[in-house]
This record gives structure tokens, sequence and C-alpha cells, in this order.
């Protein structure tokens, strides 16, 4: 640091990236933290594991060699596909509403989302299954016992219900983005509303597009149990392949090879998939926004329909399940809320219930917020510096490397991280560093999006007036980021929240986070508590999501 | 416009830096006070021996602090409870720090394991004076390279309420059609339960009878979950009256639930015996103290938890259990179990011509 460098100097032959200038430093610090340490972690375990690079490599060939490893490689690619484009297509409808009208129940359709978004995937699973099971509320309203759900059909639902509010939320802002002033025109040209579509909607989304399809198909590739619950036997994806090497093989480097195939392959989809949707779009003026009320009756009845369909997506199984939290035996009740918040369970004979969670309810919502906070915080923090430091470079490079780390799973992170890092830092602080990995791909593509509509005339005009930087950071990009900032922090918490796996391998048993008392209460068969639990998650979760859009829409009536 | 990527202004560059890291610095550094003043876990510096042991997750609160208690007072030294995660978690853990260990002693393996832990000679052998096993299968090891401390049985479970009609008896019963897509199964190669489950069927058909009858009753399976959780979810939602699960499942609904509804169902009598085990880490500084905490593990006053806090069967002869247990208990008299040896050869063999039968 020391030495001042002169332009020229910093420049260097080439620009080779050894000088380390601002976007330099944060790209390596983000490959460093992201990619290369949970990665270094798991080859080391490896290593540990086989003690000698050829006892290494035959384990690589036999891995590598099997033909189970590469139809489950298939069958990832293709499951996460299908869920990703279904998702899609249907938030594209729905994103468009939340752009252009105003409605009732707006602000909750989207906290409903980012709900479901949290739910660790037991708890999606007993939601898809208490709505759509042979048992299931659908199945008794119509008197039948279809079991269709045990198919990949089931797959596909529980995924949409996952993944429906990041395609709502990267697609609304797509929408937001495409220039009124471009809308005009087209309409009087005399382009049908179809044209429009065709010829200026989706080109202009395609960048939107092809980030919320490359997200939502890289969670869905990483899915474990839903996957295993409703595909069966056959249907296996790379993530339970490595799962299996590592404790049923018992061989970490086999585990290891695996994950390094895991990356390898989908790192190729993210990097031939920044061919498409290029198009940047700064400075658009914002869209009109009219209430659903003023559109024609015809039109009307089929966003009620669609609704109607996001609202069976999303609510029913969500229903269903607080419908059984309430179930006791044939009679409603709050038996199981009782015992979750007294610590009262049966005829006290056995462990009671916070004995089972090893803490009380209040200090395990405390621990679920804490973190969330926390990570939520560290996350904006580190996406919003980093597509700083990298917005005014069309460096796409950064986006392909930067999506990578969603590929690296829970468990590998965790693993790999905690391998890495346990020693030194303290069990908290690891956590929090873990889920800001997590979420920082999502978040530095919200940024990165945010940044990419920023009107850049708005940061020169400034620095030619004499801004200092922070100057422009407090009076330009805060004002102008801020409901970004605020989706950021959203899916920032919203990860911490939804994470069991970093908590459970790196928390030694003594953080309890929401799904790791679910989890255990489940394990003691405690499955009303657990099911009480949940619900009460869901309303803490739905309440907080709320909050943060209505900070947002009051931010927004603000300035306008 | 077109500047080279890595070039910035210098200043803006050191102030976004200094921020970004002093707010990450504070955020980050404000945690421990948070942990710490809830549930702190640090030692005091007393010059007491700490003794580390790692467990799985599930280890219930009350056996440990009783464990720890009773530890201090006896021997005037400390437990330090350490969880990787689940069985798996615990293994690699273990495994992987073997020619660095952390850990003294650890509880929660089974048998499954331990031929690794011999193979990689992950402990020192201890046998201790007072052990006298409740049944003679559970002496897994007789070099006491491991010491069991509990044990329990897979086997399938039904719901009462869900299910009319003659129950199954026998293997070959349960491939009727009348039970069509009526079992929630559990996949051998994800769920440790799953996995005895699928022994068990080797142990009572041969290692190529197995197959005949996964064959068989492949169309009576409603779905086959990644693990018990997902399943056991299932079935107490309704979704079918067959599941594999522990023969001490229906104790737990006995007790906190006070119902009779969910049975367990050993077929032909049999169960896959599933022993847990405790052992000393090979490396360990505090042997002395290692064997100490193995003897209280096996001592009456924490034998005697492990059915209500575990829903293990004690692995100590006499210690005796709880009312609900014996009355609940559909007695299994044919503990089942494949060698461990014969396992580590074999499983993954096995697991792939299951999962051909079964796509």
């Amino acid at each position: 640091m020391g030495t001042p460098r002169s332009h020229a100097d910093s420049t260097g032959p080439a620009g080779f990236p050894g000088k380390f200038s601002g976007p330099g430093l944060a790209v390596l610090l983000v490959v460093f933290l992201t990619l290369a340490l949970p990665l270094g972690g798991i080859l080391w375990a490896g290593w540990l594991d086989t003690r000698s690079f050829p006892a290494f490599l035959d384990r690589a060939q036999a891995v590598l060699t099997r033909g189970s490893t590469w139809r489950s490689t298939g069958f990832s690619f293709f499951q996460a596909g299908v869920s990703a484009a279904l998702t899609l297509v249907l938030a594209i409808p729905g994103s468009y509403a939340l752009a252009r009208y105003t409605f009732k129940g707006k602000g909750f359709i989207q906290a409903l989302g980012m709900a479901s978004f949290v739910l660790p995937s037991l708890l999606i699973i007993l939601a898809v299954m208490s709505f759509y099971g042979r048992a299931g509320v659908l199945n008794q309203i119509l008197g039948t016992r279809f079991s269709f759900v045990y198919s990949p059909v089931g797959i596909i639902l529980a995924h949409l219900m996952f993944n429906l509010a990041i395609g709502l939320r990267m697609l609304t802002q797509g929408w937001l983005d495409l220039d009124q002033r471009l809308v005009d025109a087209s309409r009087s040209l005399g382009d049908s509303s179809l044209g429009r579509l065709r010829r200026l909607a989706l080109p202009f989304l395609g960048r939107r597009m092809v980030s919320a399809f490359l997200l939502i198909f890289l969670y869905c590739f990483l899915s474990f149990s839903i996957v295993l619950i409703f595909g069966g036997v056959g249907f296996i994806t790379l993530e339970v392949l490595i799962y299996r090497e590592m404790y049923v093989s018992l061989s970490p480097a086999g585990a290891a090879v695996l994950v390094l195939l895991q990356l390898l392959v989908t790192g190729l989809v993210v990097a031939l998939s920044q061919f498409w949707g290029r198009s940047v779009q700064r400075g658009a003026r914002p869209v009109e926004v009219k209430p659903m009320g003023s559109l024609s009756f015809p039109s009307r009845i089929l966003w009620g329909l669609y609704w109607t369909l996001v609202y069976l997506f999303l609510l029913a199984p969500l229903g269903a399940l607080m419908f059984r939290s309430f179930w006791d035996d044939g009679a409603l009740g709050f038996a199981a809320y009782r015992s979750l918040f007294l610590g009262t369970g049966g005829r006290g004979t056995g462990p009671g219930i916070f004995e089972v969670m090893r803490a009380t309810t209040g200090q395990v919502f405390l621990d679920s917020l804490v973190l969330a906070l926390s990570s939520g915080t560290a996350s904006v923090l580190l996406g919003y510096l980093v597509a700083r430091l990298l917005s005014r470079r069309d460096f796409s490079g950064s986006d392909t490397l930067f999506l990578l780390p969603l590929v690296v799973s829970g468990v590998t992170l965790s693993l790999g991280m905690g391998q890495v890092l346990s020693s030194f830092v303290s069990r908290w602080i690891l956590i929090v560093l873990v889920q800001t990995v997590m979420a920082f791909p999502l978040v530095f593509r919200i940024f990165r999006e945010g940044f990419r509509s920023f009107p850049p005339s708005y940061q020169e005009a400034a620095k030619s007036l004499g801004a200092g930087t922070w100057f422009r950071i407090r009076t330009l990009e805060l004002p102008l980021l801020w409901p970004i900032g605020l989706q950021a922090f959203a899916f920032g918490a919203a990860i911490s929240l939804g994470d069991f796996t970093g908590v459970y391998t790196l928390g030694r048993g003594e953080v309890v986070t929401v799904p790791i008392a679910m989890f255990r209460l489940i394990g003691f068969q405690h499955f009303p508590a657990a099911l009480a639990l949940g619900v009460c998650y869901i309303m803490v979760t739905l309440g907080v999501f709320l909050l943060i859009d209505s900070f947002d829409r009051r931010k927004k009536e603000g300035r306008i | 416009m077109s500047r080279p990527l890595f070039f910035v202004h210098r200043q803006s560059r050191k102030s976004v830096l200094f921020l970004f890291l002093s707010v990450l610095f504070f955020s980050l550094a404000a945690l421990p006070f948070y942990a710490g003043g809830t549930r702190s876990a640090a030692p005091a510096d007393d010059g007491m021996p700490v003794l580390r042991v790692y467990t799985y997750d599930s280890v219930s609160g009350s056996v440990r602090r009783d464990m720890a208690a009773r530890f201090e007072e006896l021997y005037q030294a400390r437990l330090e409870f350490e969880q990787p995660g689940d069985t798996g978690a615990l293994f690699t853990r273990l495994y992987l720090e073997r020619s660095n260990p952390r850990a003294d002693v650890f509880v929660g393996l089974d048998q499954t394991y331990l031929h690794r832990v011999v193979r990689d000679t992950l402990t020192v052998p201890y046998r201790p004076e007072s052990f006298v096993p409740a049944i003679p299968e559970l002496m897994v090891d007789p070099e006491f390279r491991v010491v069991p401390f509990d044990y329990g049985y897979i086997t399938l479970n039904y719901d009462s309420q869900n299910f009319d009609g003659p129950l199954p008896e026998t293997w070959q019963d349960l491939t009727d059609s009348r039970f069509a897509r009526s079992i929630i199964m559990l996949n051998p190669a994800t769920s440790s339960p799953g996995r005895n489950f699928m022994l068990l069927t080797i142990a009572a058909m041969g290692e190529e009878g197995f197959l005949d009858f996964w064959r068989q009753v492949k169309p009576n399976i409603l779905t086959v979950t990644g693990g018990w959780s997902e399943g056991y979810g299932l079935y107490t939602q309704g979704e079918a009256p067959f599941v594999v699960s522990y023969d001490t499942s229906p104790a737990y609904h006995r007790i906190f639930e006070e119902t009779d509804r969910y049975r367990s169902l050993p077929l032909e009598g049999q169960g896959y015996l599933q022993v847990e085990v405790a052992g000393i880490v090979r490396g360990t500084s505090q042997v002395e103290l290692a064997q100490k905490f193995i003897d209280l593990l096996l001592s009456p006053e924490i034998q005697e938890l492990l059915p209500l806090s575990q829903f293990m069967y004690p692995a100590q002869a006499g210690i005796p259990l709880p009312d609900d247990f014996e009355n609940t208990r559909q007695p299994i008299t044919r503990p089942m179990m494949v060698d461990s040896q014969r396992v580590a050869e074999a499983f993954e063999t096995w697991l792939e011509r299951w999962e051909e039968v079964m796509r």
C-alpha cells in the first residue's frame, strides 16, 4: 500500500492483474473466499484421504469411469433445466403485473414467495405432500387417492414453489427497466401487444431471463432430497452421488473428484450462457404503474386466473401445512403450539421440547434472526462493493466467475471452509462467512443488474462537478440503489434463514436456528411441534419480508 | 471510457476498500459478544483437564448435561462435546484427523463403520471391567477397539388407523398385491436406517435372494425417500400405512402423544440390529481419562437415560426399561446382522444391483 503509484505505473505492461488495484483486488478476494477456500478445503480432505497423488488419480479414474456418474450428470441437467424453464414461464406474466400494475395483495404475494424460498427442503416436501399427496387436502376434497405427485411432477412442483420468488423478483426488475419511451414509440407505430412482447420486451428481458434462469437452474441442479423423494431411485443427481461418495463409500477423495466435475460442467453452462442476453440498458425512464382495476374485464379475468394458479402453487401447500399444525387427533387445537412455547410434551417422561431442540423457542428465533441480520448485512456490503468496483467495466468474466460459488453446494462449502478455517475463527463468524458466500452470487447479481441500469451520466456529471466518492455514494447511489439494496438484503437474509447445512456442519451443535431445531424435533418424532415451529417460522419470515417491502414502497413514494 | 480493468482512481479505491473492510470487520466483530452473551461454552481457567468428545447431533441435552456434571464430580475434569454432524460426518472428521486428532473420545458410530475404524486404526482398544452385554450379539468387536453403548432394531412400522385387514407376517406376504403402493422405503444410499433395512433383507434372504424380493415388492412401494425424516414425516401425514423405521418408534408416540396408533411390525420376528459404539481416539494424550468416560457411559445411571433420550436400548445388561417401552414392544426374536467385513467388501455392488432393480 505504502508508496504512491502513478497511473501509468498501476496499469503496467498490458494491464497485468498482478497490479492490485481495486477491482482486481475485489475479484481476487471474492474468488478466494467463494471458490478457492471451499474447494481447497475439499481437495485437502481428498488429499488427507489418499495421501498420495497416484492413489488420488486411481480414485478419480474409478469415479469418472462409472456409468452412474454420467447418468446422474445428465439427469441433473435435465431436471434443473425443466424446473428452471417452467418457473420462468410462470414468472413472466406475474412479474409483468408486479411491475406494471398496482393491485391488492401485491406485497403479500412477493413476501409469500420469499417465505417459501427460505423453507428447508424437508418442510417444502411436507407442505407439498399435505396438499397434493395421497392423503393430502386435494385428494380429500376430490375424494380420490391420486398419487401423481410421486413422480418427476413432484420435483417440478416443489422446485417451482421454492424458486418462484427468484423468478418474480428478477424479472420484475427487468420489466421496470423497459423504457416507457420505447413502449410508447412502438405503440404509436401500431405494433400489436404480442408484437411488442416479441420485439421489445423479450429482448429487453433477455439478460434478466438468462440471469434468473441460471440462478434457478443452479439451485435445482444442487437439489437433493426433493429429487430423491419425488423422482425415485432411478433419478439421482450429482449432488446425491457426492454425498454417497463422502458418507457411504467414505471416500473424501472420490467426493472431491465429483465436486470438481460438478463445478466444471456447470461452469461450462454458465460461461456459455454469457453469450446471450448481453443487451445493456441504462437510464431507462420508469414505466407507468396503473391500478389493475383499470383493465378491461376479460384481461382482469385472465389475471385472476393467473393469480389463482400462483396462489395454488404457493399458498395451498403452505395453507395445508398450517392447517395440519392445528389439527390434533380429529379436532382443531393449539396443543402443538403450547408444547412448542411452553416446552411441555406428553406426560413429561421423555426429554421435553427444549431438551430436544437444545434451546428455548425464543432462543431459536433469536439465533435465526441475529444470523440473518449479520449475514444479510455482510452479503449486501460485499455484493455492493464488488459490484461497485466492477460497475464501469464490462468484465463479463466476473459474472461467470461469481455465479460459480452457487455450484459449490452448501455441503461442500461448509465442509471446505470448516476444514480450512475452523481452528482460527469462531463458529458464529464462520457461519456468517459461509452464509455470506452462499448468498453472494445472488446478491452480487442483483447489485450488478442494479448498477447496469444506473445511468452513468449521473456519475460522470457528479464527478465532473468535483463530487468525491463518499458524496456520490451518499447523494446518488444510496437513493437510487436503495430498493435494490433492500432486495439484495432480503435475499441475503433469506438464504441465511433457510440455511441448514452451514449451521449444522459448522455450529458444532450449539447454534440452534429454526431449520436445525425443526430437524431435531423431527428426529425425536415431535412432528406436531416441528410443524408448529415451521408455521411460526413462515409467519416470522413473511412479516420480515412484508416489512422490507413496505420500507421499499415508502421510500419510493417519498422519492417520487 | 475504455479503461483497463485493473485501474481505479487511487483515492476512491482506498476509501471504498477501507469502508468495506471496516464495516465487515465491525459487523463480524460484534458477533462473539452476542454469542458469548447467550450460551458460552468456554471453560473457565480453573486448571481442570478437558476431555473432548465427538458425537453425532442427536444426543439430547439432558444426557450431555448429566454426563458432564457427573464426570466433573467424579474425576474433576470437564467434558467438551462437539458434533460434526450426523454419523457419516462424525466418521469423516475422525478419519481426516487421524494423524492429528483433536478429539479424545467419540460416541455414536455404529457397527457399519467398524471395518474402517479397524483398517485405519482410529482407536486404542479398551475393555471396560464393568461391561456385561445385554444380548450376546452386541459383541461386534471381541478385541474392544470399539465399545457398544446402546442398540436398536430397524424394522417395518405400520399405522393401525390407516390400514385394515390382515397384516403381513412374512417377507413373502409383503409382496402381495393388496399392499400396492403402501410402503415408504428409505434410500440405502443416503439413509442409514435405509441401508440397514436393505442389509436386513440380505440377511434374511441371502445375497442373491434379496433382489428377487425387492423386484416383487417394488409395486407396493409408494416412494423411496432420501432420509428417515422425510419418510417418517410422510408416514405420520398418512401418505402410506407402512414405513421403515426403528422398533422403538411406537414408544415415542406412546410417550409423547399417548397413542397406540403406530406399531412396529418385525416380519418373521426379524429386525436389523444396529449397535452404536464409542471409542478412544488413537493419539489422545488422555487415555486414562477417556477410559473413565467410557466407564461412565456404561454406568447404570447414564445407561438408564438412553431409552427415553435416545430411544435406543441400553447395551449394559440388567437396566430396566420404561413401561412404555415394554408395552409397545413387538419382540424381535431374531436379531439379524451382516458381517461388517462383508458389508465393506460388497455394499457398493449390492447398492448398484439394488438400484438396477428399483430403477
